[in-house]
């Protein structure tokens, strides 16, 4: 039976759900499944998507019953949920409104993520020996992700800011659904084909596990452990492991810090290869200079230059040595002559009567001598011999005869006092040209 | 780099005779321009691969950002 009439949307919509509600059996439905895509709305309300391998269904949970429930909901656990279904209206969404939800074993995703992680692990896939080092370097970086999405430009953005030259090869592939796997895997062995990325960024956004589940997948561990070139894994949160985690060479917790780890900040790598260039260049010439200066050293070390200094030392010691004897022999000389003049007047003084008993000889042979020993000496030593001779000749009796006094004695001894003559004496008076006799008539002692 | 690295520390060390000294020196100096000039080429295109049906042609088109 076709109608021609035709509908507006609400009143399909209505239809629909009218007809649903109608249904009994629709209105206290008990289902069992997987939980997925939880999501607790501010306003208290969840809500879910429940589902098994083959078909899913939306769900709610509005407030008044999420608050009864005895768990918290999450992603993979096998629950049952009693409520009824039906269209709403305004978006034509079927889904079912839960009353109420008790959990029922453990997800059976996760049972089969764990028991895929555990039976690969023992294979000896996620062996740490096996990861390849990321090159420091790469000129090209491949990019296994959807084409459309925040994840390929995030990379993008982060490659671009550390290193503008950094070329970007994108392998697309779808990253969840059906045949997401088998999507992945063509592009891992195109970019390898392909040969030039350096290394390869594989990843997705966040999203539920069942959303995340190709990365889950054994085709997808082993492609990613058979490529060639590096690969660093990017799924999902911070908090999401995959599969594709374990088999990767490295694991990033976002696609932009996948970015970080493939690409080095050039500008960073610039200034440490100047920053090297200097420091070899300083040390070439720190090298250059130690030599210099141990070359310097030698050329004037004691083993090349003390011959020559040491003649020349060795003669101004010597010189030093005769100029010192010198001028002790030159003093000694004077001082000797002059003790030798001192004694000679001191006893000519002492002694003028035996100068006058006719030993005037010897004061002119003591005066030769002088004279003869003064000839050798230096002028000042000579003009002290004048000065002494002049003293000399002062002293000499003849002299003082000469000038009219006359020397008086009595018997054998001279008389220089009055005290020692007496009124009869006889007395020798001795001038300058004779002796003559006298006799005292008398002494006047008291003149002075 | 980690060649330059070491390189920059033998001179440092100063264990080389001056003529392999010299001889280090230059090849330091090659190496960080050969590095500078990888940094400096480059491509500020992004490419996304498609296979051509056979399988055997890899092109690349450009994505406009």
């Amino acid at each position: 039976m076709q109608s021609d009439w035709t509908l507006s949307v609400s009143q399909l919509n209505e239809y629909v759900r009218k007809s649903l509600a109608g249904d009994p059996m629709l209105q206290h439905i008990r289902v069992s499944g997987e939980l997925s895509g939880v999501k607790r709305h501010f306003s208290g309300h969840i809500y879910f998507t429940l589902k098994d391998e083959a078909a899913r269904v939306q769900c709610v949970m509005f407030r008044s019953a999420a608050q009864a429930l005895a768990f918290a909901p999450a992603d993979g656990m096998r629950v049952v949920v009693r409520g009824s279904a039906a269209l709403y209206a305004a978006t034509g969404a079927f889904q079912i409104y839960a009353d109420a939800m008790e959990r029922q074993g453990v997800g059976e995703l996760y049972q089969r993520f764990e028991a895929l992680k555990r039976r690969l692990s023992e294979e000896g896939l996620f062996d740490p020996a096996l990861k390849r080092e990321i090159p420091m370097l790469p000129r090209t970086i491949g990019v296994v992700t959807s084409r459309t999405g925040a994840v390929l430009r995030d990379i993008a953005q982060v490659a671009r800011r550390r290193d503008p030259n950094v070329r970007i090869l994108l392998a697309p592939a779808s990253v969840q659904g059906a045949g997401a796997a088998e999507e992945i895997v063509r592009a891992l062995a195109l970019l390898n084909r392909q040969g030039e990325a350096d290394v390869i960024l594989c990843g997705r956004g966040g999203g539920s596990l069942e959303d995340l589940w190709p990365f889950n997948e054994e085709i997808v561990a082993r492609a990613i452990r058979a490529s060639r070139i590096p690969v660093i894994s990017c799924v999902g949160h911070e908090t999401d492991f995959t599969i594709a985690d374990f088999a990767a060479d490295l694991r990033a917790p976002t696609p932009s810090a996948a970015a970080e780890l493939a690409v080095p900040v050039a500008s960073a790598l610039r200034e440490q290869i100047d920053d090297m260039t200097a420091r070899g260049a300083r040390a070439i010439r720190g090298r250059l200079a130690f030599m210099r200066a141990r070359l310097a050293r030698l050329a004037d070390s004691p083993a090349l230059t003390m011959p020559r200094g040491r003649l020349i030392e060795t003669r101004l010691n010597a010189l030093a040595a005769l100029t010192v004897r010198l001028a002790r022999a030159q003093q000694r000389t004077t001082a000797d002559v002059r003790r030798a003049l001192d004694i000679q007047v001191t006893r000519l003084r002492a002694v003028p009567v035996r100068l006058v008993e006719g030993r005037r000889h010897r004061m002119d042979a003591l005066t030769a001598r002088l004279l003869t020993a003064g000839g050798g000496m230096t002028s000042r030593g000579r003009a002290r011999l004048e000065t002494l001779s002049r003293a000399l000749e002062a002293v000499n009796p003849d002299a003082v005869l000469g000038r009219g006094y006359a020397v008086i004695r009595r018997g054998a001894e001279a008389v220089s006092s009055v005290s020692a003559l007496n009124a009869g004496d006889l007395i020798d008076i001795r001038m300058r040209d004779g002796d003559a006799r006298a006799r005292v008539l008398d002494a006047d002692k008291e003149r002075r | 780099m980690s060649e330059l690295e070491a390189l920059v520390e033998a001179l440092e060390r100063g264990e080389l005779s001056l003529e392999e000294s010299f001889k280090a020196y230059e090849k330091g100096v090659k190496l960080a321009a050969q590095l500078k000039g990888v940094l400096d080429q480059g491509d500020q295109r992004i490419l996304a691969l498609t296979e051509s049906m056979s399988g055997t042609d890899i092109t690349g088109e450009v994505i406009q950002e």
